[in-house]
């Protein structure tokens, strides 16, 4: 069913299209409202919830098994004015989603090459910090990633 | 006498019948509020281009959504309880299919007091059965959004999206009329619309002019389906009537079993009748619930769930309480998203007791603006109906900084979450995180 948050899900391959062109990463929709942008060892989600676009990282952990680092704060923490240039604020809630989708990508793509790089020194960094959190991929996520995730 | 009507595969058809309205819903009430702030940038601007008046039909629209969500609500007990319909229901049905066909479009014209040209072709009869074809031009005082689409202005205005278009299918752009055509047409078909900027208003608004004409006609298909109507093959997709729009008295010669024309439907305009009777004899079933509403008023969305499969992030397979409310607070992403797609994702602002059921946070996607505004007029009136009752309070996500604040990317600033404001509320009012049985209790007691 189309909503505001599908229709922002839709465009996340436009909004993203250049980090995902930059680090080879391919475009996967894991529901309606998420999309993944897969490499070879991990995925960046992208989840449109109600305000906010979320990011998490997903990785297999040592026993081999998919883990769902909750990285959104940690990683938008360190985004900043540069990553939000030409950005027209806006109330209305669409316009609001697809801005954070533009800072998403310039961020990402600013501060977090290392990532993007499928690097994963910056896991230990995290554990440290106020943000760290992690779960298990629900279902869809499961689903999709398990076979695409080396 | 009511006409009895044996329903088959009832579930499947159902689903695929609510999806389809409600995604017409969706798009009625974007273009709503798109034609609405269309006038309202036409009047901030003091533009004189383009007269443009509109109404807002939310009032309809908003009826007609609460008819269906009485009926998605009806229709999850419908499958089990009920295998057999009457015609009865029909004079309901038909009452709510009528408010959706008060949407006119056919009244959406703009005055031309910029005075635009609009160019035609005429047909000239010649001798031997030759037609003379001749390029014209008129300024009418009315342009309908149809021939606004094909005025200079408007080319003008779109381009850059014609050529887009173009070199998409062709790997160039071509200036030719039929190909413009044929953009049109892929207009009607797509409806899109992608407001960016503001200088773009009046080039999303000739689009958006273009939805309304393409959902109505969607919605005088959907409604002929609905009442059983002949809807001829050559009504298969908007695309198809982009020439051309369908009115209620179009809708009349189909009822007579001839298509627009006058001439008797074909073997193949049969078979979309055949087709079209499906969905009303969905309709049907789902109308007929509300007969049924009154009964399984108290029974319906996650009341009759005990214990639900999933299990949250924090650890928790959720089981309610005989003769409690059990509210169940958590971050969307993370964990009520699923929790309330296995309760069946029923949308609602009753936010009165779930005796022996699970209470979620689920309100219509429109009330969603902002989330000051979201938080003040539902969420916490929500919460203050549990604190009140004194509901069992679960916590399917932990309440740690992750899932309580969020960097707002486009801002750049540190907000609260609403997870994060309902715990912050309950800690205001005498509640305290049991980290044990992932609970908030009440201190004292």
């Amino acid at each position: 069913m189309k909503n505001v948050w599908t229709e922002v899900n839709d465009a996340v391959p436009k909004y993203l299209s250049e980090v995902a062109q930059m680090h080879s990463l391919k475009f996967v929709k894991l529901d309606p409202i998420e999309t993944a942008l897969v490499g070879k060892h991990f995925a960046l989600t992208i989840f449109i919830d109600r305000f906010h676009v979320i990011i998490g990282y997903i990785t297999r952990d040592d026993s081999g098994e998919l883990i769902v680092y909750c990285s959104d704060n940690y990683f938008s923490e360190k985004f900043d004015a540069s990553d939000r240039k030409e950005i027209i604020l806006s109330e209305v809630l669409k316009e609001k989603l697809i801005n954070q989708l533009i800072v998403t990508n310039r961020g990402l793509i600013n501060k977090w090459s290392d990532v993007l790089r499928g690097e994963k020194g910056w896991i230990q960094s995290f554990k440290k910090s106020e943000w760290y959190s992690t779960r298990r991929p629900n279902e869809d996520e499961l689903r999709v990633l398990n076979n695409l995730i080396e | 006498m009511a006409t009895e009507i044996r329903l088959e595969n009832a579930e499947e058809v159902k689903n695929e019948y609510i999806s389809v309205l409600n995604d017409n819903l969706w798009d009625l009430k974007q273009l709503d509020e798109r034609l609405t702030s269309f006038k309202r940038f036409l009047v901030e601007t003091g533009s004189s281009d383009v007269r443009f008046d509109y109404e807002s039909q939310m009032g309809i629209i908003s009826q007609i959504e609460e008819d269906f969500e009485t009926y998605k609500i009806a229709s999850k007990q419908m499958i089990d309880e009920i295998d057999h319909i009457d015609s009865e229901f029909n004079k309901e049905l038909s009452a709510c299919v009528e408010r959706l066909s008060l949407i006119n479009i056919d009244k959406y014209e703009v005055k031309n007091s910029a005075k635009i040209e609009y160019m035609y072709e005429s047909r000239i009869a010649k001798n031997n059965y030759q037609v003379e074809i001749r390029k014209l031009t008129s300024v009418p005082d009315m342009l309908s959004f149809n021939v606004l689409m094909k005025t200079p202005l408007t080319r003008a205005m779109k381009k850059s999206e014609y050529d887009t278009f173009m070199t998409a299918i062709l790997g160039n752009t071509i200036d030719s009329e039929d190909y413009y055509i044929q953009y049109i047409n892929q207009l009607y078909k797509s409806a899109e619309f992608d407001h960016t900027t503001k200088a773009e208003s009046i080039e999303n608004a000739v689009t958006n002019v273009l939805s309304v004409i393409a959902i109505g006609t969607t919605l005088v298909v959907i409604s002929g389906g609905i009442f059983g109507f002949a809807v001829p093959g050559y009504v298969a997709t908007v695309g198809q009537v982009a020439g051309g729009i369908l009115t209620a008295k179009d809708i009349g010669h189909l009822i007579t079993g001839k298509d627009i024309n006058g001439n008797p439907l074909s073997k193949a305009d049969r078979q979309a009748i055949t087709s079209s009777l499906i969905v009303e004899a969905s309709m049907l079933a789902v109308n007929s619930l509300s007969k049924l509403k009154l009964k399984y008023a108290n029974q319906i969305d996650g009341s009759t769930v005990k214990k639900l499969k999933y299990k949250t992030t924090s650890g928790l397979q959720l089981e309610a309480t005989p003769g409690k409310t059990t509210t169940v607070l958590g971050k969307y992403d993370k964990d009520t998203k699923y929790i309330l797609e296995e309760l069946g994702n029923i949308k609602s602002t009753d936010f009165g007791p779930r005796d022996g059921g699970f209470n979620l946070l689920n309100t219509p996607d429109d009330l969603f603006k902002t989330p000051e505004q979201f938080w003040i007029e539902y969420n916490r009136r929500w919460l203050d109906e549990a604190i009140a009752r004194g509901d069992i309070i679960k916590m399917a996500t932990e309440p740690i900084s992750e899932n309580l604040y969020t960097f707002n990317k486009d801002t750049g600033l540190r907000e609260i979450t609403g997870f994060g404001r309902e715990y912050e509320y309950l800690l205001e009012h005498g509640y305290e995180y049991d980290s044990l049985t992932k609970s908030m209790i009440k201190k004292g007691w």
